[in-house]
């Protein structure tokens, strides 16, 4: 019965990986002189290993309401499935739960949710290893936190992260799963950004302006010059004497200032793959994945957000029961 | 007081009466009764020559050129959408360029016309970031067409279902190098003055310009709506500097040897000023831009028979504006000043003798109206003003003494707001 094995003494509380990394320092690591690395004998290992998993963390009592919920296989919450019960003990690495309804097995996952006064529900994954009925009738527990349901609620898996593979803004689960844990009051959904992705594979374009016609980047403005004085308008190349000056073809004015005497002006685009003329050109998107081409006015778009909770913190928990 | 002036009437002589209204006689009774009653004379014989011949008058429309119409306006966002939509479909070999010249943010072309230009192939849209003028930004569609017939119209103005029609046939002619169709009044009858504006353009614009036409001596393609041929436009090398510069352009296509045309049923309607003071500015920037810069300085040479480019038909044109419009208004207001000082107690009846006599010029201009309206109905209602219309005369006539004196000695029309300061302040001072 792991509730009634004795506290680890030799830890005095302390978690459990720090003493053990001092552990292995004092007693199981070996420098070699001569090579410099670190030798390690696989007997004393194996001893260690088992000495270790067997040593059970400082338990602290808590008695607070919970409330556990299934996880299934594809990392919903089954709300059907979902309990109230009473913690009992908690550790760094577990936790113990009394629930009066519910069928539990071993291994299965879930999630827990722990009333505190102060902050609310927070939350927790948790493993199932042990099921114990008690006299009264109640079911026993024991739990270790891990499992689906921490992965999901694990810090960097809330927030959706650009994969250069995919060329595509990403969160680790499917996203049905996390409007799924938002819609049960797990997770808070925050919008973060819009970002204009490709309608066919909803990875993200490279966007240019190009022509309307054929979706090519290659095009080209004409350039005009006005002249004030006379307000006359034509093409540079009407301008251009081959010297340095510029002269108005209509009234023959010579050394032109830009600013004072004249000013560009942005004419007709041309395409130059396939010869369209027009004064507008148009925002054409190039899928970085599928290199579909596409208007921009018909691209997809793609909602971010970032998914927020009250995580349940295990060390911050036996620390304040310490 | 009717019976006074008759009785003060009686008692002059016929020469005395003739002394008199001399300046009228001299000036407007040629220039309006006159010629009128000729042309109306000889129209009336010929269409009943044709009649009893058993020829048809209705217009054949068997010449299709291509044209592009351009649509260059500063700020004119709110209006730019229905002056497209009244093109669209109105002509078969047709293209539309829009220039927004400009305009802030909040009344900018583009936003209205870009639609437009993303739906139909023959719809160009080209903006530019800073305002440089109505002429450079009906120069800058020159280059992004290859019509034959250029025509510009206004934001603010919409074509009738013909009108293209109406001005492109008399292109068939290749000297004709312009066409000046009939601006109508599209708010005649908001109040008195619009009132009066589109009983004045039915006898400046519909008639006068058939006069004028007639006798070879038309001088002015309004801007409101102008057809031009692309090659005359490309010949003089496209506007000038405004304002005044469709008169200008006309002028200097005329210069080369084009005749200029009147479609008098090619009718387009334009918004016209809603107040008076509105108006009088208005006025003042035509008047000021018209005779003085235009006839009297930068044209002159067309009516110098030593220069080259002489032609009498030239001279005609700024002869008759030259004197009726500049020299006859001083006279008209030397002359009040004098009978003021000398007669007083003459003034009015002198004054009411005028109003008589300009009643019956103006009558005779109905009585032409009437003859070639073919809304005549509608044309009738609109000269009901017509008992206001010595006063309206009045108006436009101390407008341009002022107008004309400003220009005379301190150029105002080259400190107009039409054209933008960058621009205007390194233009030619003509």
């Amino acid at each position: 019965m792991r509730q009634d094995a004795p506290y680890d003494k030799q830890s005095s509380g302390k978690p459990f990986v720090t003493h053990s990394v001092e552990h292995l320092d004092n007693a199981t690591l070996s420098s070699d002189a001569t090579s410099g690395r670190v030798s390690l004998d696989p007997n004393e290992l194996a001893a260690l290993c088992e000495q270790q998993i067997g040593r059970r963390d400082k338990r602290f009592a808590i008695e607070r309401p919970v409330q556990l919920t299934a996880v299934g296989l594809d990392g919903m919450l089954d709300v059907s499935q979902r309990h109230n019960g009473t913690s009992r003990e908690v550790s760094v690495r577990g936790i113990s739960v009394d629930v009066t309804h519910g069928a539990f097995h071993v291994s299965q996952p879930l999630l827990l949710g722990m009333h505190f006064e102060q902050r609310g529900i927070q939350y927790a994954g948790l493993i199932v290893r042990r099921v114990e009925k008690l006299e009264d009738g109640t079911v026993r527990l024991g739990s270790d936190f891990g499992g689906p349901a921490a992965d999901v609620l694990s810090t960097g898996h809330l927030l959706p992260k650009f994969h250069a593979d995919q060329m595509a803004f990403l969160l680790p689960q499917a996203p049905q799963v996390y409007d799924n844990w938002a819609d049960s009051g797990v997770l808070q959904k925050t919008l973060l950004d819009h970002v204009m992705v490709c309608p066919k594979c909803a990875a993200i374009p490279t966007v240019r302006n190009a022509c309307r016609k054929c979706g090519s980047g290659r095009v080209a403005n004409d350039r005009l010059i006005h002249h004030f004085a006379c307000a006359y308008v034509g093409f540079q190349a009407e301008f251009e004497t081959g010297t340095d000056e510029l002269v108005c073809p209509k009234c023959q004015l010579r050394k032109l200032s830009i600013g004072a005497d004249f000013e560009y002006l942005t004419g007709q685009n041309r395409c130059r793959s396939c010869g369209w003329r027009d004064s507008e050109v148009e925002l054409v998107g190039h899928c970085m994945r599928c290199s579909n081409r596409f208007e921009m006015a018909q691209a997809r778009e793609q909602e971010l957000y970032r998914y927020d909770v009250s995580r349940l913190d295990p060390l911050a928990v036996t620390s304040e029961l310490a | 007081m009717l019976v006074d002036w008759i009785h003060w009437l009686s008692h002059l002589s016929w020469l005395e009466v003739a002394l008199l209204l001399m300046g009228t006689m001299l000036v407007d009774c040629p220039r309006y009764a006159l010629a009128r009653v000729a042309m109306v004379t000889i129209d009336f014989f010929r269409d009943l020559w044709r009649w009893l011949c058993g020829q048809s008058d209705k217009d054949q429309f068997d010449y299709c050129p291509s044209i592009c119409v351009i649509l260059a306006g500063y700020n004119e966002g709110d209006s730019v959408a229905r002056a497209i939509e009244s093109l669209i479909g109105a002509y078969s070999r047709l293209e539309i360029i829009v220039i927004d010249d400009g305009s802030a943010e909040e009344h900018s072309m583009v936003e209205f016309a870009r639609p437009y230009g993303k739906k139909y192939d023959n719809i160009l849209v080209l903006a530019r970031s800073e305002r440089g003028g109505k002429s450079s930004a009906m120069n800058f569609a020159l280059p992004y067409t290859r019509a034959e017939i250029v025509i510009t119209v206004d934001c603010d103005s919409s074509l009738d279902d013909a009108a293209l029609w109406e001005c492109v046939q008399y292109f068939k002619d290749p000297e004709v190098g312009a066409v000046s169709a009939t601006v109508f009044s599209r708010n005649p009858y908001v109040n008195l003055c619009t009132w009066m504006q589109a009983y004045e353009y039915l006898h400046a614009i519909f008639t006068g310009r058939m006069v004028a036409e007639r006798f070879g001596i038309l001088g002015i393609t309004s801007g409101a709506f102008a057809c031009l041929r692309r090659e005359a436009v490309e010949r003089t090398l496209g506007w000038d500097v405004g304002p005044g510069e469709d008169l200008d352009l006309t002028m200097r296509i005329r210069h080369l040897g084009y005749k200029i045309k009147c479609a008098p049923y090619a009718d387009c309607l334009t918004d016209v000023p809603t107040k008076w003071k509105q108006l009088w500015r208005q006025r003042l920037r035509w008047e000021e831009a018209s005779v003085v810069r235009t006839h009297c300085r930068k044209h002159i040479d067309m009516a110098n028979p030593t220069k080259a480019s002489f032609r009498w038909s030239n001279f005609f044109v700024s002869f008759e504006l030259i004197t009726v419009n500049l020299a006859f208004g001083y006279v008209i207001l030397i002359y009040s000043a004098w009978l003021c000082v000398n007669k007083p107690h003459h003034a009015l009846f002198v004054a009411f003798t005028f109003y008589v006599y300009t009643l019956l010029l103006e009558f005779i201009n109905v009585l032409t109206l009437t003859y070639y309206s073919r809304t005549r109905l509608a044309h009738l209602t609109t000269c009901l003003v017509l008992p206001l219309s010595p006063f309206y005369q009045l108006f436009l006539i101390a407008n341009r003494i002022i107008s004309y004196t400003r220009e005379i000695f301190w150029r105002t029309s080259f400190k107009d707001n039409f054209v933008p300061k960058h621009v205007r302040d390194v233009t030619w001072k003509w």
